[in-house]
């Protein structure tokens, strides 16, 4: 049985340092949410040239994002020696995080263009699944991004948070792109 | 004074997500539907012409 290191904070003082953290996430989901649902959505927004419509830009930008997630989740499984027989080579650390940056920063358009355009939606269930998991994806990435650098937190809360960040865009993939695939095609 | 990572990932993607959302706005004030979106309602000068 291992025991955490003693510069490791106590349950009292996780809480506290994760309590900044956890509050701006949901500030931002529910930011997200009620602008999605108070503006009237435009039918409009900027668009990605070489593609056929905003739906197959938005549903191969979110691919790509899910498919750097993985990459991120498969590093931070070597990383942290829960991939048996892999040695984490010195690079691991920067794959890792750049493998999370690009995979975030590649939602951004399309969550620009979903709220913008289509805003918060509760026509189906599918969609208002979509709709929360987007939301909660930013939260969860927000605090994730604000705990990162809390050092003498104890590792299952980046693990956690770096679990959720990933079924939280997992979520909102198969609630949209892997719809879009099964019902539409895989077309650009 | 120098940004952590991940404080320059969030303001990076907060950054990027206004210059889209000013890029719609604009897109929208023009009122030019893109192909593939529902059309929007119709507003009052669209409704004008």
């Amino acid at each position: 049985m291992t025991s955490e290191p003693a510069t490791r904070a106590s349950d009292g003082r996780t809480f506290s340092l994760l309590l900044v953290p956890l509050a701006a996430g949901c500030a931002v989901s529910l930011t997200l949410g009620i602008y999605g649902r108070l503006h009237r959505p435009s039918g409009i927004a900027v668009n990605v040239a070489g593609f056929s419509s905003p739906q197959t830009v938005k549903v191969w930008l979110a691919s790509a994002a899910v498919l750097f997630a993985l990459v991120q989740i498969t590093s931070a499984g070597v990383m942290y020696g829960k991939i048996p027989g892999i040695k984490a080579p010195p690079w691991i650390g920067r794959l890792h995080r750049w493998s999370g940056r690009t995979a975030f920063l590649l939602t951004i358009p399309v969550v620009v263009q979903c709220l913008y355009a289509l805003g918060f939606s509760t026509f189906s269930t599918r969609t208002l699944a979509h709709s929360l998991l987007g939301c909660f994806f930013y939260g969860a990435f927000t605090a994730k991004m604000l705990v990162l650098p809390k050092r003498d937190l104890p590792d299952w809360v980046l693990r956690t948070m770096g679990g959720l960040v990933f079924s939280a865009l997992v979520g909102v993939w198969l609630t949209s792109s892997f719809w879009f695939f099964t019902t539409f095609g895989v077309k650009l | 004074m120098k940004l952590k990572g991940p404080y320059l990932t969030l303001l990076t993607g907060f950054v990027l997500a206004v210059v889209l959302l000013v890029m719609s706005m604009y897109a929208a004030a023009k009122d030019t539907p893109v192909p593939g979106y529902p059309a929007p309602q119709a507003s009052a000068t669209s409704a004008a012409r």
